[in-house]
């Protein structure tokens, strides 16, 4: 699934840096206010807009269950464009702060185990230590995809138990 | 397609030129069958549009197409020369033929034209036609410089000397200069010189450019202006003459070359002729009819909308610095320029949005097909009128309303207008009458749909949403309420399931269809009198009229479409049915009322009665029910423009899109009717979700 060597953004969370496959990075907004959007889960802060399109920004620390954190200077936006089946979405993930930019070699990544806790392993591609530190890498497309369709289809499901109930 | 207009373009240039000559064959034919202008007229333009169709296919090898129309054309040239009457089996059986025609279309582009089954059966039926009364039909390959014999006893008349020199870039077009000779055999006899002058030496030939020049001799008599607009239909920039050599005079004419861009007579020396008159052929009805226009890629329009409407947000942003900064003395030049950069900015996006505005005259036009048609099918004898054809609405909005239309109509015809007989009966014209027609008011676009049928039959409506469940037996429902029932899911009064109508699946589908372009869609009925379908929908897609209004921190916008008017609550007129279900009483109307602060926060608020006191309720329409909107404050109405949500997110319950506001921040635009039913499911409030989605 990985090539020889891949460079990947990486961002801090409550202390744990994760790193997403630069390629799918379409860059690095500062935190502005969001459009709530009603009925959608915790995680789905709103929307924004981004140079006139409507981007969903998700909070990865309210998704993988971490205590939440006051918006700080640091704290970013980071626009991620993921496949939808064959098209593509944008969406931004809200992070504590961006740390760096590194090429890790295919070779060095370990599979994951199943952690069982907050972030499921389907979302995480692999685990890389740099400089003695782990650094997660998330397989954004799995996750994202997820996400919005448990939001969207877990919202349809619900109207629909109500409805016949 | 722009960059490679080889032999690939032009054929792609045929095949859309001839779906347009297939629309207008088929509405002169419709004009044919309905007795209404000029039979001459019509005849003509439909033999021309068969004739270019036939001579632009065997150009580019659609050899079957070709051989088809070959028939039809020998047909209507029977018709045109008054061998043959116009009937309405005939008219019927051309109408097929173009059916064929438009399916053959598409096959030859793919490049297996070649099946000739489908129409064999057609070709049979014309072939019938033909033998009915033997003619001559000309064979219809015409070599170029065809020598035709010289007329033994011509009822003599005048002899015309046409030269033609095609213009070099047009000449490979369908209607090129084969078909000018295959047209004048129609006037006479006539011979061909080739005006050998005009070639180029060999070193400056060019091998895709025509530059050969002919003259006709022909012997006609017909009048010259007839032969002039006849010839008219050939584009600007071929260079062609018509002269009247009088009396035929057995000689030949000498000819000069056409040398300079302007049209030569060509003065044989022989006559003097003083009333020889050129004529240019660039006003004649072709360009008449064509205006003036370009094909454009629809998503180019929409990437430039998009970007004016960014350039409309960006303006209003720099307005809002306007104020205070502006009164500067040194700022006067920059307010100035602000100003006038507004209005600019509001005039491009006028015209830009009326770039995707088109008539709806092309779709209306299609209804006289159907009503043809389905009344044939029928027995059934219906008059189409179309009103306000030159309405313009936005080409999505137009696409997606044929469908609902169709149905409509279909509807009008089959369950609304009576047979003949029971017209009788009835004391009505034997003759149906369907009126559609199409206007804008007050910035809707309201097409109304108007038959004299026997109306909805309110008993049996009734009956049949009983026996489905739909509503029971023992409510009492106004006339108004038991329309309503028609657009019910799963509901469908006919007997038999016909194959015009009466699936069951339709006028909820219609709704539906019409809702999700942001419309709606009323009737009103009355028993043998008839009914009318009234479709009210926005004027465009793009862009919206909009009511903002602020929910708690929110800023959220009704569409102007739904808003029916605004009022300050009294909170002693609202009334709690059951713990759950609020109602407003307006004007002595109970309506329901949706607390938007709840549907905003995802939660059931918690409220007190009076705590609604003064505050101000919307009051929207959804089909064709009342119901209350609790806000916190009306904001100003703009247009706004409608971006998707569903691009980068989903759809989400009770929104129809978003917006980008003037200051840059997004603001839900309100989808009204979907809001009404998560709120008649959820009981005026929608609960959070945000508990369901907890594990994880």
């Amino acid at each position: 699934m990985l090539s020889e060597s891949n460079q990947y953004l990486t961002f801090f969370l409550s202390n744990e840096e994760y790193g997403v496959d630069i390629l799918k990075v379409q860059g690095i907004q500062s935190w502005d206010k969001v459009t709530p959007i009603p009925n959608t889960p915790d995680y789905v802060l709103g929307v924004i807009n981004l140079r006139g399109i409507i981007v969903p920004i998700l909070d990865l620390r309210i998704r993988f269950n971490l205590p939440t954190a006051d918006i700080q200077r640091t704290t970013v936006v980071v626009i991620v464009k993921v496949a939808k089946g064959d098209s593509s979405r944008t969406v931004g993930l809200v992070v504590d702060a961006v740390s760096d930019v590194y090429s890790i070699e295919a070779s060095d990544v370990c599979e994951a185990p199943d952690f069982g806790g907050t972030v499921n392993a389907d979302y995480v591609s692999g685990l890389v230590t740099i400089k003695e530190n782990m650094i997660i890498l998330l397989d954004v497309d799995r996750l994202v995809n997820a996400d919005l369709l448990r939001a969207l289809g877990g919202a349809a499901e619900m109207g629909e138990a109500i409805e016949s109930a | 397609m722009s960059d490679d207009f080889g032999m690939e373009g032009i054929k792609q240039l045929f095949l859309e030129e001839s779906a347009e000559g297939l629309d207008t064959m088929e509405a002169a034919l419709l004009r044919i069958e309905s007795g209404e202008g000029d039979l001459h007229d019509d005849i003509n333009e439909v033999f021309r549009a068969i004739h270019s169709f036939k001579g632009g296919s065997a150009t580019f090898g659609f050899t079957a197409i070709a051989e088809f129309t070959h028939g039809i054309e020998t047909l209507l040239d029977e018709i045109r020369s008054d061998e043959r009457q116009v009937t309405d089996d005939l008219v019927s059986l051309f109408l097929d033929c173009l059916d064929a025609l438009r399916l053959m279309l598409p096959q030859a582009e793919e490049g297996n034209g070649q099946d000739t089954t489908y129409c064999a059966d057609l070709s049979r039926r014309v072939q019938a036609e033909l033998d009915r009364k033997p003619c001559s039909t000309a064979p219809a390959e015409v070599a170029v410089a065809v020598e035709a014999p010289q007329s033994e006893s011509a009822p003599l008349t005048s002899q015309y000397l046409i030269s033609i020199k095609p213009d070099p870039e047009q000449a490979l077009q369908p209607q090129g200069p084969v078909r000018i000779f295959e047209e004048l055999k129609c006037f006479g006899e006539y011979r061909v010189e080739l005006d050998s002058e005009t070639l180029p030496s060999l070193a400056e030939l060019k091998p895709d450019t025509l530059v050969m020049g002919w003259n006709v001799f022909l012997d006609s008599d017909v009048k010259q202006t007839d032969l002039e607009d006849f010839l008219a239909w050939l584009d600007d920039g071929w260079l062609l003459s018509v002269k009247n050599n009088a009396p035929v005079i057995e000689q030949e004419p000498i000819v000069d070359p056409v040398i300079e861009p302007e049209v030569i007579i060509q003065q044989p020396e022989t006559e003097d002729a003083p009333e020889q008159k050129p004529v240019v052929a660039s006003n004649g009805k072709k360009t008449a009819k064509s205006n003036a226009s370009i094909r454009v890629d629809t998503n180019k329009i929409d990437s430039l909308i998009n970007l004016v409407g960014e350039l409309v947000i960006t303006q209003s942003m720099l307005n809002s610095y306007n104020s205070e900064l502006m009164e500067h003395p040194a700022l006067h030049g920059l307010r100035d320029g602000l100003a006038q950069l507004e209005r600019n900015a509001r005039e491009l996006q006028e015209s830009v949005m009326r770039v995707r505005m088109m008539p709806i005259a092309a779709t209306f036009q299609r209804f006289k097909r159907l009503v043809h048609d389905l009344s044939r099918k029928l027995g059934k004898h219906v008059d189409l009128e179309l009103r306000g054809e030159e309405t313009e609405l936005d080409k999505i909005v137009l696409e997606k309303i044929a469908d609902p239309l169709v149905h409509l109509v279909r509807n009008a015809l089959d369950h609304g207008i009576e047979a003949p007989e029971k017209r009788l009966e009835k004391g009505k014209s034997e003759r149906g009458k369907l009126i559609m027609s199409a206007s804008h008011e007050s910035g809707k676009i309201v097409i109304r749909i108007t038959d004299d049928g026997a109306g909805i039959p309110v008993d049996k409506v009734l009956q049949k949403a009983i026996s489905k469940g739909l509503v029971s037996s023992d409510e009492q429902l106004t006339d108004q309420q038991v329309h309503q029932l028609i657009f019910a899911p799963g509901f469908s009064t006919a007997e038999a399931v016909s194959d015009v109508s009466g699936r069951g699946v339709g006028m909820d589908v219609v709704k539906r269809n019409i809702q999700d372009i942001g419309g709606r869609v009323e009737v009103r009925s009355e028993q043998d009198k008839g009914s009318t379908f009234i479709v009210v929908l926005p004027l465009t897609l793009a862009i919206m009229d909009g009511q903002l209004v602020k929910v708690g921190p929110e800023i959220y916008i009704i569409p102007m479409l739904s808003i029916i008017e605004t009022i300050q609550i009294r909170s002693k007129l609202i009334s709690v049915i059951g713990g759950e279900l609020t109602v407003y009483s307006l004007r002595d109307e109970p309506i329901p009322i949706i607390l938007m602060k709840s549907y905003s926060e995802g939660n059931r608020h918690a409220w007190q009665q009076d705590d609604l006191e003064g505050q101000l309720l919307v009051v929207v329409e959804s089909e064709g029910q009342h119901f209350g909107l609790v806000v916190d404050e009306l904001l100003e109405q703009q247009q706004v423009v409608i971006k998707s949500l569903e691009a980068n997110y989903g759809q989400v319950d009770g929104l129809a899109g978003a917006t980008i506001l003037g200051d840059g921040s997004v603001a839900l635009i309100l989808d009204v009717p979907d809001l009404v039913r998560i709120n008649k499911v959820h009981g005026g409030a929608i609960p959070s979700r945000r508990a369901v989605v907890a594990e994880l």
